[in-house]
This record gives structure tokens, C-alpha cells and sequence, in this order.
């Protein structure tokens, strides 16, 4: 109980900041395949969509549809490596729709206490867009433990915490972000899960022009073979 | 297209999820239980040695074809953890330990199995097993007693370790369980959770 107490506490947060008037409200349904090609390498394509619910009426609804593809190799027990391409097709309703083509190399620590895991991830981008080049940094720390006994039982939630820093660097733009979030997970069973989560994003700090907000509700169902 | 686009979606979660459902499958549980939920017998056994000791933690364990009760404790600056059948009879005893707290001829077996089985490896959790000798069998006062007054003769002893290794063919997290001299008697894969959610 005082879990759920803790979660929801952490879940209306972000809506603290819902007075202010540069707040984009976001619904990100994801699906995600991984499978291990051996027991080193494993394999994982997932589609993302960021829905603006700002404009829920209008074509701008899509803001822009994701395929991603990436592969991890197992260096050690705990340390792994990685590799992927990330295709964002953006606002695909409207004309004259954009693209991006990213490119990204990852490292990843995993901490295990139990089944209790922390994870560090640390990524390198470059994001190749219609009419822009950028490259970015991001650390991410991740944690999330059984909500029922030590192990996490087919049928029983977790929760997820995260939050990952970045900044964007090159010779035209430099930026940095924040993005906290907290999430409810399911295990169905073996190869699947569903996660619910909320993700508040601190924008642009670097721009000059003011800090952004957005939050974001995600929904992401897991497939791992 | 925006609703088209979500139909389908909608259709493939639906289909993904009610093959998840469709499916029947042997169940691994273990939940944290109330006080309330452990059988009789097994409280009478804890109070006996630990009466009102309050930061008990209990624990339900079932795989589908049986159930086991487990208590974890914390005594004497160490950690005991106690398992139970359904009806509430012992049948073990785990305690953790440093190995260090081992003597030097069974760590030096375990390290020679380790040092053969792995190119690089690290121990990240050791418990002690203490298994009742026929006798104590069906007498649990008996069997804590012996191990708390650490009377050898009337058990046997076990050590479960677990490991994280690496060699040339196989990588990941390990299951070892050594008898009292240090030799190897089981080594099973620990498959750890899927990374997807935070990778």
C-alpha cells in the first residue's frame, strides 16, 4: 500500500507545473520485440508514437512515428554494449512532412540486488534531419523492483523509476534536457509485459528563449523471445 | 488515416494479448504474506526460539504443484532465512554468509571449481544450507537448536552461491550448490529478467 502511495505521490508531481502555459500534453504508445540472437546478442525493434493531445482534432494529432532498430552484445555479466538506427517520420498526416535519420552507440551497467535492478545507460547520437545536424549525450539511471516479494512472478506489477539528462552539441545549436519519469509495470508472463508510465520533460534549458515542458504518458507493451 | 492507423494498432495489442491470456502455463510464485497466513506449526517452531520478535518477514512460495512457507530473520548479526512445507514442518535452513566464514580447505575447493568453470568471475551472494540428519527429521526444535548451537554432528551442511561468470562458451548469472568439503553438486542458469524496459 504504501508503494502505491509512493507511485501516485511521484505520478502527480508533474501536474504541478500544469499552470504554466508552455506544457505540451503527450500520449506515447509503444511496442517492443527483442529477441536474443545468441547469449551475447540480442535484438530489438520497436515502433514509438508521440500523440499531442493538444491537438487531438486536428491533423497534428501524429506528431511523429518512430521505428527503431537496435542490437546489444554482452561484454560481461553486468556490462553490455550497443548499436541501433531510429527512423522518425514526423507529423505524417500533414504535407511536406518531415524526417530524421539517427544513429546511436550505447553502453549499459546493470546493478542486481535481488531482483531489484539499477541500470546506467549512457548513449551517443547524431540525429541527420531534413535540414539539421546534431549531436547529443544522454545519461539515463534506471531502477525498478517487484512490488510483490523479492522475485517478480508472472502475473505480479513492478514499478520503474528513470531519469536521464542530456545535451545536444555542435557548432550551430547546443541544448539540454531532463526527462523524470515513473511507471507501473505488468508481467504477464516469460515474454511479456505492459508498462504504464508518466514522464515530465524539462526543455530547451539552454535556448535563451525559455524552458519547455512536456508530459508525457506512456504506454509500452514488451515482447522478448 | 489517424483512426485507420489506431484500429490497427488496437487490433494487434488485442490479438497479442488474448493469445498471452489463452495460454496455460506452470506458475513460479513467491509473494510477502501476513503473520496470519503462515501455517500453526511453523510459527510454534519460530516462536520457540524467537518469541515476539517483530521484524519477521514471511514469504509464499508455490510452483503450481506445491506450497512452501518461508521465514526471514535477522539474529545474532545474521541472516537466517527458514523454509516450510504447506503444513508448517522445517525443511531447511539457510543462513548468509562471507566467504571468509567458510573454512580455508572447502573455499579452496570452490575456488579451484570456480577458477576451472570461468574466465572471470564474481560471487555476489553465499548462504549456508543446514539440512536435518534423519533424526531431527520430524523433530524441529531439535534441528534449530543443533544449528544455532552450532552441534554439527546432527546436520549436514550445503552451500548455495551464487554467481556471475564468464568463460569462452557462456556468459551470465549462476546457481552453485557445493556440499561441505566444497564440491559441486548442482549448477543451474539464473535467467534474469528481460533488459528491454531499461536498456
Amino acid at each position: 500500500m504504501k508503494n502505491f502511495i509512493f507511485f501516485a505521490f511521484i505520478l502527480l508531481c508533474p501536474l504541478s507545473v500544469t499552470a504554466q502555459s508552455n506544457l505540451d500534453w503527450i500520449w506515447n504508445p509503444e511496442i517492443s520485440y527483442s529477441k536474443k540472437a545468441s547469449d551475447r546478442t540480442t535484438l530489438i525493434a520497436k515502433l514509438s508514437v508521440f500523440n499531442s493531445l493538444d491537438n487531438a482534432s486536428n491533423r497534428r494529432f501524429v506528431q511523429f512515428i518512430e521505428p527503431q532498430f537496435s542490437a546489444s552484445y554482452t561484454l560481461t555479466a553486468r556490462w553490455k554494449i550497443g548499436g541501433g538506427y531510429y527512423f522518425r517520420w514526423a507529423e505524417p498526416l500533414i504535407d511536406g512532412n518531415r524526417y530524421e535519420h539517427r544513429l546511436l552507440q550505447q553502453a549499459g551497467y546493470i546493478n542486481y540486488l535481488g531482483d531489484q535492478r539499477l541500470a546506467h545507460r549512457f548513449r551517443l547520437e547524431q540525429r541527420i534531419r531534413t535540414s539539421s545536424y546534431q549531436n547529443r549525450f544522454r545519461y539515463r539511471i534506471s531502477f525498478d523492483f517487484p512490488l510483490q516479494g523479492e522475485r517478480l512472478d508472472p502475473g505480479e506489477k513492478y514499478l520503474i523509476f528513470k531519469n536521464e539528462m542530456m545535451t545536444a552539441f555542435n557548432a550551430t545549436e547546443s541544448d539540454a534536457e531532463n526527462r523524470v519519469s515513473a511507471g507501473l509495470g505488468w508481467f504477464i508472463r516469460g515474454s511479456y509485459k505492459f508498462e504504464f508510465n508518466m514522464q515530465y520533460r524539462t526543455q530547451d534549458i539552454f535556448s535563451g528563449e525559455g524552458v519547455s515542458h512536456l508530459l508525457l504518458f506512456g504506454t509500452a507493451f514488451y515482447i522478448s523471445r | 488515416m489517424k483512426y485507420s492507423f489506431y484500429v490497427l494498432l488496437l487490433i494487434f495489442f488485442l490479438s497479442g494479448t488474448s493469445a498471452v491470456f489463452g495460454q496455460s502455463e506452470k506458475r513460479e510464485v513467491e509473494q510477502s504474506i501476513d503473520i496470519s497466513e503462515m501455517p500453526a506449526i511453523a510459527l510454534e517452531t519460530l516462536n520457540e526460539f524467537w518469541p515476539n520478535m517483530d521484524n519477521i518477514r514471511y514469504i509464499y512460495e508455490t510452483d503450481g504443484d506445491s506450497e512452501n512457507f518461508e521465514a526471514k530473520l535477522e539474529w545474532m548479526g545474521k541472516q537466517y532465512s527458514i523454509e516450510f512445507t504447506d503444513k508448517g514442518y522445517v525443511i531447511d535452513v539457510e543462513q548468509l554468509v562471507d566467504i571468509s566464514e567458510i573454512s580455508t580447505e572447502t573455499t579452496d575447493a570452490i575456488r579451484s571449481y570456480l577458477e576451472q568453470q570461468f574466465k572471470s568471475v564474481r560471487i555476489t551472494r553465499l548462504q549456508r544450507q543446514f539440512i536435518a540428519d534423519d533424526e531431527d527429521e520430524t523433530d524441529d526444535i531439535d534441528f534449530i537448536d543443533d544449528i544455532l548451537e552450532e552441534d554439527s554432528e546432527d546436520y549436514e551442511i550445503r552451500y548455495e552461491m551464487e554467481v556471475e561468470g564468464k568463460s569462452n562458451s557462456v556468459i551470465g548469472a549462476f546457481e552453485l550448490l557445493f556440499d561441505e568439503s566444497g564440491k559441486n553438486i548442482q549448477r543451474r542458469r539464473i535467467i534474469r529478467r528481460s533488459l528491454d524496459n531499461i536498456w
